[in-house]
C-alpha cells in the first residue's frame, strides 16, 4: 500500500507540472504566430530549430517543410551571396551578442522583396550548447517601393529644377549656331555638295539637340494633356509608318476598331512611338512585335487596355521596377527619359502602365486608361 | 609455394563483407569469403569473388600522363607532381581558393579522406570537396541530422536475426547486398519474421515479400505519412511513452489526419487495403528492422523521406534495442567513414559542420591553422561544382576514384562542364574511363590490397584493410600522391606523414569524444581482425554494437523528432511528349560505372550490354519486341538499350541499368545518366536519379 501512494502522488504533481508547461508551449507558440516578422532560432550548426509561419511563407513553404532543415538551404534561394553575408553576421552575433540590421533580397515571378534581418544570441541556462541565435525577418518591400518613389521623385524634382536652367543657356547658343548655319547655307548657295552636306548635318544635329532639350523641359513641366477623343487604332497607325519598322520584324496587330480614348493625341503617340522605338531596338535583328487593344471591364469599372509585347531578350527583374525612373537605361545610347515620360503621360490621362516579362521571353507593356462617360454615351 | 590467405574487407557495397584473398609468388589468385566475419560468415557474392582480373587487366594505369597540345604522354612522378602542385597554385593565386574542388568516390580509405580534406580545407582555404557520398547516403545523413540529431545510423547486423519484420524500401538488396539479403531471407524462414517490401518494382528482392507495396515513383512520402496514420488512429502507438523520447507527436498528429490510406492509394496507386495491412505490420511487431537505399535518397524528396521513415519506428518504439531500429546501407564500402571524415562539402572532420563557428575552430585549433582559414560557408555540392566549372568560377577539378563522366546525371551538361575545366586531374587506377578520357593529368594510383587503411562499414565497423601485393608499376597509394601534391603545394609542415597508420594516428584524435570516436582503435587491434563497431572511445574499450540505447538523442531536449513532412511531387511530371517514368539501378553483374567490373570478362559477358525494362502492355502499344533495339529520350538527351518486356515495371514505367558508359566494350550513347534529371533535393543537394520524364521508341534499323 505504501509504495502506491508513494508513486501516485508524486505522479499527479508531474502531471501538473506537465500541463503547465504544455500552457507554457502553447502560449509561446501563439507569440511566434502572432507577430507578422519572421522568426527562426537556429541552432549552432545553423539548423532551423524553431521557426514561425511568417518565415516559411516568405520562402514558399510551410512550417511542417522548413523545421529542422539548415538555413543554409533557405539562403540559397535568395539574391547574390545571402551564405556569406549570413556567415558574417552569425560571426558578429556570435562576438557582439547581437547583430545590425542585414538587407537580403528574394527575386520572385513577381518580382523583387526585401527583408530587413537582425539577429542575437540566445542565452539557454539549460543547455550548454553555444551559438543558438534568435533572428527576425520583416519584409521591407513596401516601404523599400515607396523609398524608390520617393527617390524617383525626388530625382524628377532635381532633373527639372536643372533641366530648365540647362535648357535655357544651351537653348541661345544653339539658336545662334542655328542662324548662322542658316546664313552659311545661303551665302554658300553654290559651293560643292560637300560643304553642302556639312551645313545640312549642322542644322539636323542642331534639331536633334534642340529636341532632347525640349524633352527635357517637357519631363521637367509636362503639359497638361490637351484631351479629345482620339482613335487608338489611327494613333497605332501614325506611330508605326512613322517609325519605320525593318522588314524582319513581323507585326501582330488586334486592336479593336472603334476603340476611342479621351486622350491628347500628340502625348499618346509619343508614348506608343517611345514603346514600340524600344521593343524594336530589344528585338535586334528580328522578331514578333504584338499591339492588342480592347476594352475591358472589371467589375464596375471599363477601360482601355493595349498591350505591346515584344520577343526580345526581356527584362531583369532588377531592372523591371527601375525602367520608368528618369536617367534609367539599360541602352548604351539612352538618356532614361523615354518611359518616363511615357508613364507621366499615362498618369496624367488618369492611366497606368506596368511591364511584364521573363528573361528570355520578351516585354510586355501594358497600358490602361480610363473610358469615359462621354463616350460611353 | 602454397597459397597465403590474407584478411581483407571487401571494397565494394557498404556492408563490409569480411574477405580472404589469396596470394602465391605475389599475385592474389583467388578471393574468399571470410568465415566467421560478423557481416558475411563466409559468403560471398559475385562481384569480389571473380575479381582477380582487376588486379593484372591490360589497362592498369602504371605511369603518370599530362596532356599537352592534345596529346597525352607519360611523364615522370616528380614533373607530374610539380606540375599539379604549380598549376593548382597558380589558379589558386590568380582565381582564389574557391576556384578549386576535389571529387572523390566513396571506396576510398579514411585516411585518403583525411588528408583530401586537410588539404582543401585546412590548406588550401576551400569547402568544395565532394564524395560519391553525395550521390548516395547525403540524404540519409541529413535524414539523420534532422531526426536524431546526428549522423549515426544505429542499429547493426546483430538485428537481423533477432528482428520480426523486415520493412525494405526502395531497396533491392538481393542485387545490391546480396550477403545481406541472404541473411534477411534465413531470418524469415528461420525466425517467421515477416517482410514488407516497397519498391515501384517487382524486384528480386520482392520475392521473400508477405506484402509488397508497389508505389508510384517518389511517393514513399504519402505512403509513410498515412501509415502513421493508421498507427495513430488504431491505437498502435503510446503517445506518452512516445513524448518521453520523441518531440512533434501532436504536429504529426495533425499532418496524418489528412493522410488516410484512401488518400495515399490514389498518390501511390497501391490499394487502400494492402497500405492498411502493412500498417497494422507495423503496428504489431515487437522488432521492426527497417532498410533503405537509393529508392528514398535519389529524389528531390529524399531527406523528407527518411524523415518520415523514421517517424515509423519513433512511433512504434522500434529503436535501439535488439532486431529494432533504422539500419541504412551504404551503396560503396567506405561512404560512412567519408561521411565521418568530412568529406562533403558542409563537413568536417568528426562528425561536425563547417556551419558551426565553435566546430571550425575546434578543427582549426587541432591542425593549428587561424579558425578564420576555415571558410564558414558549406562549399558546392559535386552538381553545383560542375555549375562553376560551366560558369568559370570553378576552374580546377581533381577527381580521385571516382568517375563523375559516367556517374553524374544529365551527361551531356556534366561532359561539357568538366571539358571547360582549366585543369582536370584524374587519380584511378585504369585509363580508359569516361572520366579519364578528359582528364589533362592522370595519375596512377594503387588500388586495394596494393595499399592500406581503414573501410567503416554501415554497422559502423571499423576494419583494415591491410597491403597484401605491390602495386603494379610506378603506382602509388593515394595517400601517398595526396601528400606528395600538398608537400609540393608548400605545405610540408602540415603533411608530415610517411604512412596511413600515421595518418590515421593524427585522425583519430579528432574524433576523441564525439559518436564516431575512434581513439581506441588502433592498426595492431585490427590487424587480423573482424574489426571493431565505434564509438570506441578507449584502447581496452570493445565496440559500440548499437547506440542510442539510453534513449537519449543528441539534440537540444535529448529527444528524437517526429517530423510531420508533406508529400511533394517529383520535380519533373510526365507530358505528351516525355509520356514515360524513368527509374534506374543495379544489376548484379556490375558496380555502378563498371570501371572495375567490365574489366571482369566472367562478370561483364553475362551482362555486355545495357536493357530497357518495359510493361507488356505499353511495348505491345509501341510495337516492341523483346530484344528490339529501344531509345530512350529526355528533353537532355537520348540512350539506348535492349527491350525486356516484363511484367516487373508498372505501366507506363521503365527501368534501365546504371552502367552503360562509352569508355570500354560499349557504345558510347548507352548510358542512363543521358536522360536523367540533375535537379536536385535542395536539402541533400542529391540529384533525383529515380524520377526523368522520358519518351520510348523502337529505334529505326540504320
Amino acid at each position: 500500500m505504501l509504495t502506491t501512494t508513494q508513486n501516485t502522488m508524486p505522479d499527479r504533481l508531474v502531471k501538473n507540472e506537465l500541463e503547465a508547461a504544455k500552457r507554457t508551449i502553447r502560449f509561446f507558440e501563439a507569440i511566434l504566430r502572432s507577430t507578422n516578422n519572421g522568426v527562426i532560432v537556429t541552432d549552432a550548426a545553423k539548423n532551423i530549430i524553431v521557426a514561425n509561419d511568417v518565415f516559411c511563407v516568405f520562402f514558399g513553404n510551410t512550417l511542417r517543410n522548413v523545421i529542422e532543415t539548415n538555413l543554409f538551404v533557405w539562403l540559397e534561394q535568395l539574391d547574390g551571396k545571402a551564405g556569406e553575408q549570413w556567415a558574417a553576421l552569425a560571426e558578429n552575433v556570435c562576438r557582439n551578442g547581437f547583430s545590425q540590421d542585414v538587407c537580403f533580397q528574394k527575386t520572385t515571378p513577381d518580382g523583387v522583396r526585401y527583408f530587413s534581418v537582425n539577429a542575437s544570441l540566445v542565452e539557454n541556462p539549460d543547455t550548454m550548447e553555444q551559438g543558438i541565435i534568435v533572428s527576425i525577418w520583416r519584409d521591407i518591400t513596401l516601404q523599400r517601393q515607396m523609398e524608390n518613389e520617393i527617390i524617383s521623385s525626388e530625382r524628377l524634382a532635381v532633373l527639372g529644377k536643372v533641366s530648365g536652367s540647362i535648357a535655357h543657356e544651351i537653348k541661345n547658343p544653339l539658336g545662334v549656331i542655328d542662324s548662322s548655319a542658316y546664313y552659311l547655307g545661303l551665302k554658300l548657295k553654290d559651293a560643292d555638295e560637300k560643304i553642302k552636306t556639312h551645313i545640312d548635318r549642322i542644322k539636323s544635329q542642331v534639331k536633334k539637340a534642340a529636341g532632347i532639350i525640349q524633352n527635357l523641359v517637357d519631363v521637367a513641366k509636362m503639359k497638361e494633356p490637351y484631351t479629345k477623343t482620339a482613335g487608338i487604332h489611327e494613333i497605332i497607325e501614325n506611330v508605326l509608318t512613322t517609325l519605320n519598322l525593318p522588314q524582319t520584324i513581323a507585326v501582330k496587330k488586334k486592336i479593336e476598331d472603334a476603340l476611342v480614348a479621351k486622350a491628347d493625341k500628340e502625348q499618346l503617340e509619343m508614348v506608343f512611338r517611345n514603346i514600340i522605338a524600344n521593343a524594336v531596338q530589344a528585338m535586334g535583328e528580328c522578331g514578333i512585335l504584338s499591339i492588342s487593344g480592347q476594352e475591358k471591364h472589371l467589375e464596375k469599372n471599363r477601360f482601355i487596355e493595349i498591350r505591346i509585347q515584344d520577343t526580345g531578350p526581356g527584362i531583369m527583374p532588377e531592372d523591371r521596377e527601375r525602367i520608368f525612373e528618369p536617367l534609367f537605361s539599360t541602352k548604351t545610347t539612352g538618356i532614361g527619359f523615354g518611359l518616363t515620360i511615357c508613364k507621366m503621360i499615362i498618369e496624367r490621362h488618369g492611366g497606368t502602365i506596368t511591364v511584364e516579362s521573363e528573361k528570355g521571353k520578351g516585354a510586355a507593356f501594358i497600358l490602361q486608361l480610363p473610358v469615359t462617360h462621354e463616350e460611353t454615351a | 609455394m602454397p597459397i597465403q590467405w590474407h584478411k581483407t574487407t571487401c571494397p565494394y557495397c557498404g556492408f563490409g563483407c569480411g574477405l580472404m584473398a589469396g596470394v602465391e609468388d605475389g599475385k592474389i589468385v583467388e578471393i574468399k569469403g571470410m568465415p566467421g566475419h560478423p557481416a558475411n560468415d563466409g559468403m560471398i557474392c559475385t562481384l569480389p569473388s571473380n575479381s582477380v582480373p582487376v588486379f593484372y587487366a591490360e589497362d592498369r594505369l602504371t605511369k603518370p600522363m599530362i596532356r599537352r597540345d592534345g596529346k597525352r604522354s607519360h611523364v615522370s612522378w616528380e614533373e607530374a607532381i610539380a606540375h599539379v602542385a604549380s598549376r593548382f597554385k597558380k589558379i589558386i593565386e590568380t582565381h582564389g581558393p574557391g576556384a578549386i574542388a576535389i571529387h572523390s568516390g566513396a571506396t576510398c580509405m579514411t585516411e585518403e579522406y583525411y588528408l583530401m580534406n586537410k588539404l582543401i580545407k585546412g590548406c588550401i582555404g576551400s569547402n568544395n570537396i565532394e564524395s560519391s557520398t553525395r550521390l548516395c547516403m547525403a540524404s540519409s545523413a541529413m535524414g539523420f541530422i534532422s531526426t536524431i540529431g546526428a549522423d549515426a545510423p544505429p542499429a547493426c547486423y546483430a538485428d537481423i536475426e533477432q528482428a520480426d519484420l523486415f520493412f525494405i524500401a526502395g531497396n533491392n538488396m538481393a542485387i545490391s547486398v546480396p550477403a545481406l539479403f541472404a541473411r534477411v531471407a534465413r531470418s524469415k524462414g528461420k525466425n517467421g519474421a515477416k517482410v514488407i517490401v516497397v519498391d515501384p518494382r517487382r524486384s528480386e528482392t520482392t520475392g521473400i515479400a508477405d506484402i509488397h507495396l508497389q508505389i508510384r515513383p517518389g511517393t514513399d512520402v504519402a505512403l509513410n505519412n498515412s501509415i502513421a496514420h493508421v498507427l495513430l488512429k488504431e491505437g498502435y502507438v503510446n503517445e506518452e511513452k512516445v513524448e518521453e523520447y520523441a518531440s512533434g507527436i501532436k504536429d504529426l498528429k495533425e499532418l496524418s489526419e489528412d493522410c488516410p490510406p484512401s488518400r495515399a492509394a490514389e498518390i501511390t496507386g497501391c490499394p487502400e487495403q494492402l497500405i492498411i495491412d502493412a500498417a497494422r505490420m507495423i503496428g504489431r511487431s515487437k522488432a521492426m528492422l527497417v532498410f533503405w537505399f537509393q529508392g528514398y535518397n535519389h529524389s528531390t524528396q529524399a531527406v523528407f523521406k527518411n524523415n518520415t521513415l523514421h517517424n515509423l519506428w519513433l512511433l512504434t518504439n522500434n529503436f535501439c534495442k535488439p532486431g529494432a531500429g533504422p539500419l541504412s546501407i551504404t551503396g560503396e564500402c567506405n561512404a560512412l567513414g567519408c561521411r565521418w571524415v568530412g568529406g562533403l562539402s558542409h563537413l568536417l572532420p568528426g562528425m561536425r559542420m563547417v556551419a558551426n563557428p565553435q566546430h571550425r575552430q575546434e578543427v582549426a585549433d587541432f591542425w593549428g591553422i587561424p579558425a578564420e582559414k576555415l571558410h564558414p560557408v558549406p562549399g558546392r555540392s559535386i552538381i553545383d561544382i560542375v555549375s562553376g566549372l560551366h560558369s568559370g568560377d570553378v576552374r580546377a577539378l581533381w577527381v580521385i576514384a571516382a568517375n563523375p563522366a559516367a556517374s553524374l546525371p544529365n551527361t551531356k551538361w556534366i561532359l561539357e562542364g568538366l571539358s571547360k575545366a582549366e585543369l582536370l586531374v584524374v587519380q584511378d587506377i585504369f585509363h580508359p574511363t569516361e572520366t579519364t578520357r578528359l582528364a589533362d593529368v592522370v595519375l596512377p594510383a594503387a588500388q586495394w590490397c596494393e595499399k592500406a587503411g581503414t573501410y567503416i562499414s554501415s554497422e559502423r565497423r571499423i576494419e583494415l584493410a591491410d597491403k597484401i601485393i605491390d602495386p603494379p608499376g610506378e603506382a602509388k597509394p593515394d595517400c601517398e600522391i595526396l601528400w606528395l601534391v600538398a608537400r609540393a603545394m608548400g605545405f610540408e609542415k602540415e603533411f608530415p606523414y610517411s604512412s596511413p597508420e600515421e595518418v590515421f594516428g593524427e585522425f583519430k584524435q579528432i574524433t576523441s569524444g564525439r559518436i564516431c570516436d575512434m581513439s581506441g582503435v588502433t592498426y595492431e587491434r585490427l590487424r587480423g581482425n573482424t574489426g571493431i563497431q565505434l564509438p570506441c572511445p578507449d584502447v581496452n574499450h570493445p565496440g559500440t554494437p548499437r547506440l542510442f540505447t539510453d534513449r537519449y538523442f543528441p539534440r537540444a531536449d535529448g529527444r528524437a523528432a517526429l517530423l510531420p513532412r508533406e508529400y511533394l511531387p517529383p520535380k519533373e511530371t510526365i507530358n505528351e511528349i516525355y509520356p514515360f517514368v524513368l527509374i534506374t539501378g543495379r544489376q548484379q553483374w556490375h558496380f555502378n560505372t563498371g570501371t572495375r567490373t567490365k574489366r571482369i570478362p566472367y562478370l561483364h559477358q553475362r551482362a555486355p550490354d545495357n536493357f530497357v525494362e518495359i510493361h507488356p502492355h505499353d511495348a505491345a502499344q509501341l510495337r516492341i519486341q523483346n530484344g528490339d533495339e529501344v531509345e530512350v529520350s529526355s528533353s537532355r538527351g537520348t540512350t539506348k538499350g535492349f527491350a525486356q518486356i516484363s511484367g516487373r515495371v508498372l505501366q507506363g514505367n521503365i527501368f534501365m541499368p546504371i552502367h552503360y558508359g562509352g569508355a570500354i566494350n560499349n557504345k558510347d550513347a548507352r548510358l542512363a545518366n543521358l536522360v536523367t534529371n540533375n535537379v536536385c533535393d535542395i536539402h541533400s543537394k542529391q540529384p533525383e536519379y529515380k524520377f526523368s520524364a522520358v519518351n520510348l521508341t523502337k529505334s529505326l534499323p540504320c
